[in-house]
């Protein structure tokens, strides 16, 4: 059962030498009533994804399923099936309402629209919506500059909410949130999410924050999707050498650790991306440290989709070990 | 997002393998740049030649009865007509009208019995010369106080001093060139007898209509340099230089002044091409022998090749010189033609 | 809304004036033609080009009919002229360019293109072709200066209603199912309505004078109406004889224009908060802070290790609400080579103290310590008379994009320093070239000749600290030197500090809202919570047994890889950002309101850094050695 399904995603930005596709064939599955997260560094394309999924960015697919309907093409009906069943949150908040509504009536016209009529579940009042965001609902009479960052990020969890809808895609939600205050709404989401039944979509670059809300876990390289799998097995048990990188590059609370030092280069051009396995430049187990492995350069192991458990590499099932050795903690 | 973007390698292969126009677009930046603008400067020239042709022929009525009245007679009026290529198609009139257009070519004076390039050539250089003079003192002015009043004022210092210049400078713009040119011609002319009140003699006589024109455009400017400059103040790269404990002077002058100027050639364009088109007003006061005077005793005589050869240069002027600060701004600041 | 500007204009003397003027004149242009119809009428041929006496306030003409009488009659029709080709510049202008805005692309861009051009030709001209086309007289004025000032009009209004339309929330409402009527009326009509309507006001006078410029110009108005304008021109011939008949419908002129721009700036002021800078007040500047800050205590010497010495440093602001203080009196105490971690949230005003020790605070803050000493030198570095010591403090700030001069070459960038302290040029370039090295830059010596553009985010911050070592800084201010950058590139960044610190010797202060980050690269921290260190000791004290409530409920918070999934979920420390506004608090804790822990005392007395079990901290009750983590 899947609640939102895309095949071969793709999106491209600007035309001739200077275009980019920031997506490059992503297929992805978010499962029922489960969570799948999305990371990758700035740039990978993770957001693009989202973006494209509610159509606020034009892309192309081969196959997009909303709620077991299914489309081939971004067309009206399509169109109209993601308003009815996707909604979208976005990373700053502050930009998210009309600063010349007050949050209740924002949430108020999301309830009047006509699209909502046949969506599932019981409508809600705005009072209802605010409290199960756990908002006073005296924040309905407030306008978005007199909330802070947290209250206003669970206004807009709320408006989303008011569109009732099976989906629910979050990009970087708690990235301009100090750390407590992410906590909460991260809590808040998780509690949201078992009583209403919602799929979710959870866009982050923070591996540790997306490793603890979500089921599956599918890593972005330069529009791609690298490495995909169950949540657990992908962040501890890397098999993508890039996502060992990261995970290794996460700094840890634990005090003296030493520092690591994965990738020394940073991303390339992503409008030129590189021939063959696209990290094949900054990959530490790649041609870079062991000439022989050609394939790399030559070959490009692709893409795959969520579904697949899998990892886009050569040297996959190696990659975890090599690291390992190649460590290199720096000195002092 | 696009932070990475701006690496370094780029495969080469990868390159050669597109041609085309992206290409030429990718390795040639200038190149592109020049082509689009002048292709761009002859079209507007193209639309003023049709819009200038067109002028006198969408007015309502024969525009060789408008010309010479009700009383004419029938004779006259067909004369008058083979005069201004009436009596052929339309097509052939706009055809010749550009053709001697490109020729300088804008036959006879109606009022004045001369050739009208003639008359322009006597004219177009005064308003250019009173324009040239208002535009450098407006940016003489208009920068230097713009600047000092952003220093002065900066980061909500001197809070007085920054109302009342708000105030003084709005009222100052609010003042028109004419009633400026009156005012000047009375008191410097009239009652100090200071400077000549009409006509061209000179440094003296160009002295108030300068002044007139350039005043109400220093209270715009001046306000825009600081807005700008105090843009400039506020960005990290210079809090970067204070950090690096740079002398105020040359953070000032090397840190702020530069980016700062971006504006200013902008600035300096516009104001020179508005100028050569907007001292109309200024010249008939001052009875001064440019352009604008010209124009305006040409529509009340309704002297229509005068009024179109007049519209159809100051209008070229104003899309050149738009088009050199074009090309100037992408000399001084080269990203900008990249973004293009 | 309206309210807003009524209080604006009331509020300063010059939006009042403005205000009373336009009143005048309004009323003027009403009562004008009734008052004094027959007076401006009257032909007198023994009184022609009379000059100024108590019957004629401005002389009278050359058919001897009163000027100022005139002139007050002429009010209602300049008026009328200037509002009525407003309307029409505004009605042709707003609507052409919000159509504009929701075409498709591509005819938009040429739609776009055609109004730039329309809009390089004065609008004067403009006006002059048009009166011409249609021939002279009042509707004609109209007309022709209404078409004339629609080219800026449209340019503003499609301008507004594009960056409305693309505007997050704008998007995000389609998202939801907004319908298209609500998203016109109350998204973009309501948020450009605004500047439209205050652009509306200064296109009236704009347009009196355009009208007034025809007229004088004799293609406006045709006698026998008579504008300000005609007045003008009439009285203009007659300069020589009787300049009042030119400088009385002169003056009307001014004074309406000099109104409408009074009130326009006012409103303008009131539209847009940031121009307010009147209300801030500035407290002392350099100069003074820099002397507050030298006060020299000899009889203290500092310890030699001691890099900085802070003790009781403050910044506070002077705001219409009262002060507000985001650093209150904090110790800050940096040994030779050590790496001290500045821990805390947004709001907690641990980048003021950056800013305020490295003498960069706003120009209106009151920056004070009780003593400071740097390098064993009286005085914060901003303050130091010599700048070659000031410069042995170098600052990395969070945003490498903006922090390097865009229009400068780096070489020049990262040279101008030294240069200015007298090093040599090729001194200085090969300096740089050892410096980018030191970083891990490739090829340093031709990445002198580039721009900042042409760097990623991870090597521009990796040349700010190149930029920072060039003068042998004895103090490395890092304020949240990667929170910009991936983890990738954040550990690059993090290990050159490390090298850095090393290498040079070069203590470091690093600024960090992520325990992580301190943990891995501090041996000693410091907690800030709303201006205040409430915690400070060994990172390992610190992170494995705190002591401060507050700093228990962060580190609680703090969600890492190490944390499995199955833990409990991390508690929310009761939103400690909002609450930490810095405004003046009546004496008692500042956590108190949120403390699990706090007793009777905590409301009374401000607890100031007490020695505890392992560091200090400022709690009265952190002997309560309950469950620790």
């Amino acid at each position: 059962m899947t609640a939102l399904e895309v095949t071969d995603l793709r999106v491209q930005y600007g035309r001739g030498a200077r275009a980019v596709r920031a997506v490059d064939g992503v297929s992805l599955a978010v499962p029922s009533g489960g969570t799948l997260g999305l990371v990758g560094e700035s740039g990978s394309g993770k957001s693009t994804v989202a973006r494209a999924l509610v159509g606020l960015t034009h892309g192309s697919f081969q196959r997009l399923v909303v709620a077991d309907a299914e489309f081939s093409s971004w067309s009206r009906p399509a169109e109209a099936r993601v308003r009815r069943h996707v909604q979208f949150i976005t990373q700053d908040p502050s930009s998210a309402f009309n600063p010349r509504s007050t949050i209740g009536a924002s949430i108020a016209e999301v309830l009047a629209s006509p699209v909502r009529e046949s969506a599932s579940g019981t409508a809600r009042t705005p009072a209802e919506l605010l409290e199960l965001v756990a908002l006073d609902t005296g924040v309905a009479r407030r306008y978005p500059h007199e909330l802070s960052g947290g209250q206003l990020q669970r206004a807009s969890i709320a408006r989303a909410l008011a569109a009732r809808p099976s989906v629910l895609i979050a990009d970087e939600i708690t990235s301009a949130l100090d750390v407590g205050v992410q906590a909460g709404i991260l809590r808040l989401l998780g509690d949201l999410q078992k009583e209403l039944a919602l799929s979710i979509v959870f866009i982050s670059h923070n591996l540790a924050v997306t490793r603890h809300i979500s089921d599956q876990v599918a890593v972005m390289y330069l529009g791609r999707i690298v490495e995909a799998g169950d949540s657990e097995e992908v962040l501890v048990q890397s098999r993508h050498p890039y996502t060992r990188a990261l995970v290794d590059s996460v700094p840890r609370l634990k005090v003296g650790a030493p520092l690591r030092l994965p990738i020394q280069s940073e991303p390339p051009d992503p409008r030129h991306p590189p021939a063959g396995c696209r990290f094949h430049p900054r990959c530490p187990v790649g041609p870079q440290t062991n000439p022989e492995r050609t394939d790399c350069i030559e070959h490009d192991p692709g893409t795959i989709a969520t579904s697949a458990s899998d990892a886009a590499c050569h040297y996959a099932s190696q990659a975890t070990r090599t690291i390992a050795a190649q460590d290199t903690p720096v000195p002092g | 997002m696009a932070e990475e973007a701006a690496v370094v390698s780029r495969p080469t292969q990868q390159l050669s393998s597109r041609a085309g126009w992206s290409d030429i677009k990718a390795r040639h930046p200038w190149l592109v740049f020049l082509l689009s603008r002048v292709a761009r400067l002859v079209v507007v020239c193209a639309l003023l030649l049709v819009g200038t042709f067109l002028m006198v022929r969408l007015m309502p009525g024969d525009p060789a009865r408008r010309i010479l009245g009700l009383q004419a007679t029938p004779e006259a009026v067909e004369l008058t007509r083979h005069r201004l290529g009436l009596d052929r198609s339309q097509f052939e009139q706009l055809w010749s009208y550009c053709r001697n257009a490109l020729h300088l070519d804008f036959g006879e004076s109606f009022s004045q019995g001369v050739p009208v390039r003639e008359l322009i050539a006597e004219r177009f250089p005064k308003t250019v010369e009173l324009a040239a003079a208002a535009t450098m003192v407006l940016l003489i002015v208009g920068f230097g106080v713009g600047t000092l009043m952003a220093v002065l004022t900066r980061d909500g210092r001197r809070p007085r001093l920054d109302a009342t210049y708000g105030t003084s400078m709005g009222a100052l713009s609010a003042v028109p060139d004419f009633v400026l040119a009156a005012l000047f011609a009375v008191v410097f002319g009239l009652y100090l007898k200071w400077f000549p009140v009409a006509g061209d003699n000179g440094l003296s006589s160009l002295t108030l209509p300068t002044l007139a024109v350039a005043i109400p455009g220093i209270g715009f400017l001046s306000r825009v340099v600081r807005a700008e400059a105090l843009d400039v103040l506020s960005q990290n790269y210079v809090r970067t230089a204070r950090a690096k404990r740079l002398t105020s002077w040359r953070i000032y002058v090397r840190h702020v002044m530069p980016n700062a100027a971006y504006g200013g050639v902008t600035l300096a364009g516009v104001s020179f091409a508005s100028l050569v088109g907007g001292t109309v007003v200024v010249e008939q006061v001052f009875n001064w022998p440019g352009m604008g005077s010209a124009l305006t005793s040409a529509v009340v005589n309704r002297d229509y090749p005068v009024v179109q050869a007049g519209v159809l240069l100051l209008g070229a002027t104003v899309v050149i010189v738009n088009t050199l600060v074009d090309v100037l701004l992408a000399i001084v600041d080269p990203g900008a033609l990249r973004e293009n | 809304m309206r309210n807003k500007y009524l209080h604006a204009l009331v509020r300063t003397p010059s939006g009042a004036i403005g205000a009373l003027t336009l009143l005048l004149i309004i009323a003027l242009a009403v009562v004008g033609p009734l008052l004094w119809h027959d007076a401006a009428q009257a032909e007198n041929v023994t009184n022609l080009n009379l000059g100024v006496s108590r019957d004629h306030l401005f002389g009278t003409d050359g058919l001897g009919r009163d000027v100022f009488a005139r002139t007050m009659v002429a009010t209602r029709l300049s008026l009328l002229l200037a509002v009525g080709a407003a309307v029409v510049g505004a009605i042709l202008g707003y609507v052409v360019g919000i159509v504009i805005a929701v075409l498709p692309a591509q005819l938009r861009r040429v739609c776009l293109a055609a109004v730039d051009v329309s809009l390089s030709f004065p609008v004067i001209l403009l006006a002059i072709v048009f009166v011409a086309m249609f021939g002279g007289g009042t509707t004609s004025t109209i007309v022709a200066i209404g078409i004339a000032f629609a080219p800026p009009l449209a340019r503003l209004s499609s301008n507004l209603a594009l960056a409305e339309s693309r505007k997050e929330y704008f998007r995000i409402a389609r998202t939801l199912g907004v319908p298209t009527r609500t998203l016109l009326s109350r998204y973009l009509l309501a948020n450009i309505a605004e500047p439209l309507l205050l652009t509306f006001f200064y296109a009236i006078g704009s347009a009196l004078v355009a009208v007034s410029a025809l007229s004088f110009l004799g293609i406006g108005v045709q006698p026998p109406s008579y504008d300000w304008g005609v007045l003008l021109v009439n009285g203009f011939t007659l300069l020589y004889v009787q300049p009042a008949a030119a400088l009385g419908p002169a003056a009307m002129i001014v004074v309406t224009g000099i109104g409408l721009a009074l009130v326009g700036e006012a409103s303008a002021r009131a539209a847009n908060p940031r121009l307010t800078g009147a209300r801030r007040r500035t407290a002392g500047d350099d100069a003074q802070n820099a002397q507050a800050a030298a006060e020299p205590t000899p009889d203290d010497p500092t310890p030699d290790d001691l890099v900085l010495d802070v003790r009781g440093l403050r910044v506070a602001f002077d705001t219409p609400a009262g002060e507000v203080v985001p650093v209150r009196g904090i110790d800050l105490r940096i040994r030779k080579g050590e790496v001290l971690g500045l821990v805390g949230e947004s709001g907690s005003g641990k980048s003021m103290t950056a800013l305020a020790i490295a003498g960069l605070a706003p120009a209106n803050a009151r920056v004070t310590t009780e003593r400071c000493r740097f390098l064993g030198h009286a005085g914060t570095p901003a303050g130091l008379r010599s700048r070659r010591i000031g410069q042995r403090l170098a600052m990395v700030f969070q945003d490498p994009a903006t922090s390097l001069n865009p229009a400068m070459r780096l070489g020049t960038q990262m040279t101008e320093a030294v240069r200015a302290g007298g090093v040599g040029r090729r001194e200085a370039v090969e300096r740089a070239v050892e410096r980018l090295t030191d970083v891990r830059i490739p090829a340093p010596a031709s990445r002198l000749r580039d721009f900042a553009n042409q760097l990623s985010g991870g090597q521009r911050q990796r040349v700010m600290i190149a930029m920072g070592l060039m003068t042998e800084p004895a103090l490395i201010v890092a304020d949240e030197p990667t929170t910009a950058l991936d983890v990738t590139v954040q550990a690059q960044v993090l290990s050159v500090l490390r090298d850095v610190n090393v290498r040079s010797g070069a203590s470091v202060l690093l600024i960090s809202h992520d325990m992580s980050v301190i943990a891995q690269m501090c041996a000693k921290v410091a907690v800030m919570y709303a201006g205040a260190i409430v915690e400070y000791g060994d990172t390992a004290d610190v992170v494995h047994r705190p002591q401060h409530p507050y700093t228990r409920a962060l580190l609680a918070s703090v969600i890492t890889l190490d944390h499995s999934a199955e833990s409990e979920a991390p508690a929310e420390p009761g939103g400690v950002a909002q609450s930490a506004d810095g405004r003046n608090r009546p004496g008692g804790c500042s956590y108190l309101a949120r403390c699990p822990i706090a007793s009777e005392r905590c409301a009374d007395e401000i607890p100031p850094l007490m020695q505890g079990a392992a560091g200090e901290v400022a709690c009265w009750n952190m002997a309560n050695k309950e469950q620790l983590v």
